[in-house]
């Protein structure tokens, strides 16, 4: 997410400002759309439902108050629900959250020639984790995300987060070593 | 630092703030071979180019274009009318028709497609705090969410929500009202499967005919089941009851102990030890608490009994605005619950129950006499036998008088086969209803189905199944007859309905199921096996006053 403050550009679409919301739209949609990315594994379905996610926003702006969520949060909020509800009409939720820290069998994702790590495996490794710990690590290490505001958007506490990073990291790091795919 | 959590956040904090990671790496405690590796996928992770959106710029314009329909106020058109600056062109008229073919194309497509959404119900009219439990936590529901089988939801004080499932069928949670949706199921043809569970608050469903046998409505709760096939209904969890009314049509009350049928206007109440109190009719008043007493209350000046079981809100005090929930059994009130009035209901005083007699000043309904004057507004065409709900107000002299009687809608099931159904009957129906006070109808069945219960009954679950044996006591059958019918898909309250319809008729149940099994609804089943008797004629819309004229005022 952008460094700037993006209240005032909220609170300028809410009154009316097309030029702002076309600016939200420029300062979010990337980091929006990487997240709904790992999430939903399919680039074009991530592209639709970050025009939904900031479709979505506008029909709430005429609510949005200034001194509640952050704008951010708010817009992951959107895109976390859309990207449940994506899985869930899929039928895939019960496939994708699985228990944590449960490994799957190697055999499909790799060996390649070097089999080292991709956004492709990535996605697939994220598929394996607990949904909050997938959050984690997509806010932190793929949006670069401080801890504070990763807490603020998945609505958690910093210490839950911290744990959740690890527990995700860890997780992360034995499928990858399962399916043989180096990082270092 | 011995927390690992702490530590590896350490370490992600020097490496975010530019310390070089084999530095970070060295400042590490001896026995960090793990977290290495953890802070190596880290940084790993952060290093990935990540694959980027093709179609952004189009977006933007989008989300511009949305931004500027959002804000931008529609001119109001002036001059000639829109319609005939369109027509005034041939290009106009040409465009119309294209817009106009369009539309009826899409209309169609939407008609005939398979519905989307059958498997969710989106939320809507949200107020206040409406949440559902996503991964253990609670979120916030936002207008337009698809809610799920499994989803649990809750509503906060002041608030509420609709849930509109993809046929039309309708639940509204109350305030503070706690549900799951354990299944939402449904299929071309409008086949619907909803079944949910109730711990809390109080929910209003309006369900549309379902079509097809293999449809379900059930509202759970600990004490007792209500399943429908449409009607229009309410269901409260209230301490350790449950209470159900109906508005509309048909509802069966189950638990593993016992059973009843609820119609148009009553009420019954289902408690832990799972008694399930006869039907009664409705009463239900808002306004303020004008008594107080050990156990008559007053509403309005409308007097009540308080019963142990009644369920008061606490902090409700003389004065305080109420709504009273209660059921008239055997000629007394009693209160089932009385609440704050959540939201703007206005004062209303209201109970339902059958037309005993008529005249033109005074009707008695299920016992209790109602004045009617020339400003009561009473619907056209009752008559005595109608079952019909009352808004009144009292009189300083204590009468009850009618401010509006209206007919209470028992007929609302029109159901008929979907296209899962399997049966295709040959069965033809030749009706002959005679005008007259004793009226019949003859009703002639030929059909090549087999209406006869099946005797495979390993369909049952619970053996004996307590519903089931409560009906055969009922109508002094054979159990394995009732759950021959139930094992051939019908509902409890299908079987119930039919084996009374056949008593009062005198037909066999087989005729009444052929009846049903032809596509007839119960409510039209009902009509001709059960005519209502033919009333006194009466002037049933009471002529208005006629206004005077107002003085002309003087000069």
């Amino acid at each position: 997410m952008p460094e700037i403050d993006l209240t005032d550009i909220t609170l300028r679409a809410k009154n009316g400002d097309s030029a702002a919301a076309g600016e939200l739209y420029e300062q979010c949609h990337q980091d929006i759309y990487w997240y709904l990315f790992y999430r939903v594994g399919d680039a074009q379905t991530a592209e639709d439902l970050t025009a939904e996610v900031f479709l979505r926003m506008l029909r709430g702006l005429p609510n949005y108050q200034p001194q509640g969520k952050p704008v951010e949060a708010w817009l992951f909020q959107i895109a976390r629900n859309l990207a449940i509800d994506h899985y869930r009409s899929n039928h895939h939720e019960e496939s994708i959250e699985m228990k944590e820290n449960q490994l799957v069998e190697p055999g499909e994702v790799h060996n390649t020639v070097e089999n080292s790590l991709n956004g492709e495996k990535l996605r697939r490794a994220l598929e394996q984790l607990s949904a909050d710990q997938r959050d984690v690590i997509i806010l932190r290490f793929v949006l670069g995300m401080p801890i504070a505001e990763a807490a603020r958007t998945i609505n958690r506490s910093q210490d839950a987060v911290k744990a959740l990073q690890r527990r995700g990291l860890l997780a992360l790091r034995d499928l990858l070593a399962n399916w043989e795919v180096s990082y270092a | 630092m011995h927390d690992p959590d702490e530590l590896l956040q350490h370490s992600l904090d020097a490496i975010e703030s530019g310390t070089p990671l084999e530095d970070v790496l060295h400042e590490l405690p001896e026995d960090s071979a793990e977290m290495v590796e953890l802070i190596r996928l880290a940084t790993a992770v952060r290093a990935l180019p990540h694959p980027q959106m093709v179609n952004a710029p189009v977006q933007k314009e989008r989300i511009l274009f949305a931004a500027r329909q959002a804000t931008v106020p529609v001119a109001r058109p002036s001059g000639t009318p829109w319609y005939q600056r369109i027509f005034a062109a041939p290009a106009g008229r040409w465009a119309f028709a294209a817009v106009a073919v369009a539309l009826i194309a899409f209309a169609a497509v939407m008609m005939t497609g398979s519905p989307r959404n059958v498997q969710a119900a989106t939320a809507m009219d949200l107020t206040g705090q409406v949440e559902v439990l996503v991964d253990s936590q609670w979120q916030p529901l936002a207008e337009g969410d698809l809610v799920y089988a499994g989803d649990r939801l809750r509503t906060g004080a002041n608030s509420s929500a609709t849930l509109v499932f993809y046929e039309g069928s309708r639940t509204m949670l109350s305030a503070d009202a706690d549900l799951t949706l354990a299944v939402v199921d449904g299929a071309q043809g409008n086949v619907l499967q909803v079944v949910m569970d109730q711990t809390a608050g109080t929910t209003e469903h309006n369900v549309v005919p379902l079509r097809g046998k293999d449809s379900t409505f059930l509202v759970h709760t600990q004490t007792g089941d209500a399943s429908v096939r449409g009607t229009s209904f309410e269901v409260s969890v209230i301490n350790s009851h449950s209470r159900f009314a109906v508005d509309k049509g048909m509802v069966l009350i189950y638990n593993d102990q016992n059973a009843v049928l609820l119609t148009a206007g009553q009420a019954s109440t289902a408690s832990e030890d799972l008694n399930i109190t006869d039907p009664a009719y409705e009463f239900r008043l808002v306004g303020n608490v004008t008594a107080i007493g050990e156990t008559e209350w007053a509403v309005s000046g409308v007097t009540f009994t308080v019963t142990p079981q009644t369920a008061i809100a606490s902090g409700v005090e003389m004065g305080s605005y109420v709504v009273v929930k209660g059921r008239t059994v055997e000629g007394e009130r009693i209160a089932d619950s009385i609440a704050f009035v959540n939201g703007n209901q206005k004062p209303r005083l209201t109970f339902t129950g059958i037309v005993e007699s008529m005249s033109d000043t005074a009707w008695v309904i299920s016992g209790q006499t109602v004045v009617i004057t020339s400003e009561s507004m009473i619907q056209a065409g009752l008559a005595v036998g109608d079952t019909v709900e009352v808004r009144f107000y009292l009189a300083d002299n204590g009468d009850w008088v009618a401010e509006e009687i209206e007919r209470l809608d028992e007929d609302v099931i029109t159901p008929t086969p979907g296209e899962t159904d399997t049966v295709t009957p040959e069965v033809t129906t030749t009706v002959t209803p005679e005008v007259s006070e004793t009226a019949t109808a003859t009703v002639t069945i030929t059909g090549t189905i087999d209406m006869t219960p099946t005797n495979d009954i390993a369909c049952v679950g619970a053996d004996p199944q307590p519903t089931g044996m409560t009906l055969a006591m009922r109508y002094g059958i054979p159990y394995e007859e009732i759950m021959g019918w139930f094992c051939k898909h019908y509902g409890f309250g299908e079987i119930d309905l039919a084996y009374t319809l056949a008593q009062a008729s005198g037909k066999t149940v087989e005729e009444v199921f052929a009846m049903r099994e032809s596509g007839m609804g119960w409510g039209e089943i009902k009509q001709l096996l059960q005519p209502e008797p033919t009333a006194k004629p009466h002037p049933t819309q009471k002529p208005k006053p006629t206004q005077k004229p107002k003085p002309t005022k003087k000069s």
